[in-house]
Formats: structure tokens, sequence, C-alpha cells
């Protein structure tokens, strides 16, 4: 079981890197073509700018391909701008760079920062990761999914409707950074290596 | 409205953590994974570092600090300031474990240098660092060369970042508390603040809670000299404008 985060010179690396570690998971940080096809998990992290990270990624040469394998069912996590990379598109930054179009929406630009711990709240009770409700997460970002969406499963207490978890299928987008959430992060990526059956080959 | 964020804040000085007396006077305290390791186990809401000697000898970020501290697996989010030059110190910071980061006075000279940064991390990751002294007016000051600099005509894009870092220069690491009359003559409002100086009691902080656009209060060695000071401070504060403590004293 291998676990890839996505180098494309804009995330928090080594904070990513250390919430795997912290579970017990084999954990690489790369942008290599093979090493993205091998892996059972492709995690995008984030902190940056949308159209920044848009053109490293294809600078790199990798846009194209991840695309191709998300879109094919790999098992994906966006992190904060890494879950904003699988939209189509986001008023962040130059115009005319569109994401992933993973999911068919586009990121707004909020009238305030949300810097700071938030509950997230469940939209349907008996979704997946149900145990999450009401747990606090650390957010730290000024563009999110501001409208009610199909994909949208968990919204930020007192932001509503301002998404914390989205998902469709083998593709999960936080908003809120779970490395940097101290036991609840931990407990959420737990719960993501089960729910995408990631840790079924141990 | 968001909760306020109670910060710990960890002067280090050639790697080992002091205690910072105004700036001018300095004991040390011991090694910062000590405090790091603590801080992140009582579960604050964020941790700054203030590296105090880089810009004073021009000397790069401490990238080798988080080499060294990265085997703690800290789940605390790391805010880091010290003689951050340019975009690719910014990047390299976040790429190695800060999550965001200050900026200081490489920039306060000209503000416009910090966009590339911008554009690049996004706003969210940026927080200017204003130490800040008070005469009748409100003073720049500038630790390496020792100026003041008046502050009245100085305002900094609302587009650049996302935090002001204020602190109080007399009060730092003196117990009676940050100068309320630094928030009464400031004069740009538009950017949140996180405030420093002074801070020993959740007493203080609660005279503070009604200035305008304040997001966080960093507290410097009150923090971590004891364990459960930091539970300490939250029990005395409102609960619905903190987070609660999610580590339980024994």
């Amino acid at each position: 079981m291998k676990v890839l985060i996505v180098d494309y010179e804009l995330g928090n690396l080594a904070s990513v890197k250390n919430i795997f570690k912290s579970v017990n998971v084999d954990v690489i940080v790369s942008n290599k073509l093979r090493e993205i096809k091998n892996s059972n998990l492709i995690v995008l992290p984030g902190v940056g700018n949308f159209s920044s990270a848009v053109k490293n990624l294809k600078k790199k040469k990798i846009f194209n391909f991840l695309k191709f394998q998300i879109k094919k069912g790999k098992p994906t996590l966006g992190i904060c701008l890494g879950m904003q990379l699988l939209f189509k598109s986001s008023e962040e930054g130059e115009k005319g760079q569109e994401g992933f179009g993973i999911f068919k929406y586009r990121i707004k630009k909020m009238k305030k920062f949300n810097i700071g711990w938030h509950k997230i709240i469940s939209k349907k009770k008996n979704f997946l990761f149900k145990d999450l409700n009401k747990k606090i997460f650390y957010f730290n970002h000024s563009y999110g999914l501001l409208e009610n969406t199909s994909v949208s499963k968990f919204y930020v207490s007192n932001h509503s409707p301002l998404s914390s978890i989205v998902k469709k299928k083998n593709i999960i987008g936080v908003q809120f950074h779970p490395e940097k959430s101290q036991d609840s992060g931990e407990e959420f990526i737990n719960l993501v290596l089960k729910t995408l059956n990631i840790l079924k080959n141990e | 409205m968001n909760k306020k964020r109670l910060i710990a804040t960890l002067v280090l000085l050639n790697d080992i953590v002091v205690q910072s007396i105004q700036f001018k006077r300095y004991l040390p305290l011991g090694k910062i994974s000590f405090f790091l390791e603590n801080l992140d186990r009582w579960g604050v809401d964020e941790i700054i570092i203030l590296d105090i000697n880089r810009s004073k000898f021009n000397i790069e970020p401490n990238f080798k600090l988080f080499e060294k501290i990265e085997k703690f697996k800290l789940k605390t989010p790391i805010i880091y300031g010290g003689n951050i030059r340019n975009k690719q110190d910014a990047i390299n910071l976040i790429r190695y474990g800060a999550d965001r980061i200050i900026l200081g006075r490489n920039f306060f000279y000209k503000t416009s240098k910090i966009e590339e940064i911008t554009q690049a991390l996004g706003q969210q990751a940026l927080i200017f660092s204003l130490p800040i002294i008070k005469k009748k007016n409100l003073f720049f000051y500038d630790h390496c060369s020792k100026k003041l600099i008046c502050l009245k005509n100085f305002f900094i894009d609302k587009n650049l970042v996302s935090e002001i870092f204020i602190t109080d220069v007399k009060h730092e690491g003196i117990q009676k508390g940050f100068d309320s009359n630094i928030l009464r003559l400031y004069n740009q409002d538009n950017i949140p603040k996180i405030i420093f100086g002074g801070i020993s009691s959740s007493y203080q902080i609660k005279k503070l809670l009604n200035f305008k656009n304040i997001n966080a209060f960093a507290v410097g060695n009150f923090l971590s000299y004891k364990e459960h000071a930091f539970q300490n401070f939250l029990e005395h504060l409102p609960r619905n404008r903190f987070r609660l403590p999610t580590y339980k004293k024994n």
C-alpha cells in the first residue's frame, strides 16, 4: 500500500507526509508518472494560489496525467488548495487556468478569511463519515465552495453553505487541514484510508 | 463569528528558546523540541516561532530547524518568522513544515515586494509583522538598525497578507499586559490582527476582546512555563469566544 503526495512545489509536503507516517502507512512525495500510476492513493496537498498550482502542475507535465488517473477512479484526497484543484475553476489568481474538473463547480472568493478551528456538520445523518460530525478541524483559506451542491457532504459550522468535505466515488476533498488538526485530523485520515479500502491489503 | 485563537509564541535565539525581555535581554529556557512537543500535546491553536537573530545577522531562514522537528510529527499549525527574504524562502519554509509565515523588516520598506509571494502561496499563508513602540505616536521598531519609523502614514495593501502581527515591544516579556493604546492609535483596520507582547493572563485578554478585528492573541513564555498553562488560560476565557481545550488535565 502506497500513498503518494504530489510534489508541485507549493504544498506543505512535510506536514502532510507526517500525518500519514503517524498512521503507519507507506508514504512518498513525488511527481514521477510511474509512481503516481503505482500508488494506491493520490494526495494533493495545498498551501498556495490556485492558478500558480495549475501552472506548476502543467510545467511539471503531470496535470493531464493526474487528471486522467483521477477520472479513471484512482482514490484521491485533495487538501485545502488540493481540494480546490479538483474543481472546474477558481476565482483565485490569473484567469483561464482550469482545475481538474472532477467537480463541476467554481471555487469563489469569500468575504473574509477563514483562519482557525471550526466544527464540521454533516449534511446527511447516515453519511459514511458520520463519526466526524461536530469534530473540530483547522482551516486556513480565503476561497471555497460557497454553494450547496450534490458533492458537499459536510459544511463548516456557522459558515453554511461553505463546504468542508466534498466526495464523489473515490475522490475526497477537504477544505480543512487534517495534517494540522491534532487528534481529529488523525481520525479523519484513518477514516479515509478505511473508506477508500486503502488498508484492505495490509 | 470565528473564534479567537490563542497562540503560543516561542522566541528562538541561536536555536535555543529564550525568554525575551523587550527584545533587549534574553534568558535561555531550553531546547525547542521540548516546548514544541508540550504545546502540540496541550492543543494550542497555533505555534509561532520567532527566530530573532536571523535578520540581525542576515542569515537565511532556519530550514534546518524544520528538518530537526520533522521527527516530532507535530499536528499543530506552525507559523515561522525569521529573515524571510523572498518568494523562494517562503515556498521552501512551507515545503519543509511551516504552515504560515511571518514577513518582517525585509518587506517593511517596500511592501509591494510581498506581492510575488502572495501570488505563489496565497494571502492566507502570509502574516506581516509590525513591532511597535508607542510614544505620542506609534513607531515601527527596526530591531536591526534600532531605528524608529513613524507609522502615521504606513498602510499595507489588504490584498497582500491575511493578518498583521503587532508586537508591543515595550511590554514584550513583561507581565504588564499589551498596551491597548496601541490598538486605539493604530489606524489600519481592514486587516485582522494578531497581538503579542506582555500578555500574561486571561484577564488581560478579556480586556482586549472588544477591540475591533483582533483574530488572535499570541502569548510567549507565560504559556509554556508551566504544565497546563494553556488550559488555565482557556478556563478563564469566555467559552463562546475560544476553542475548548482538547487536552484534559489528569
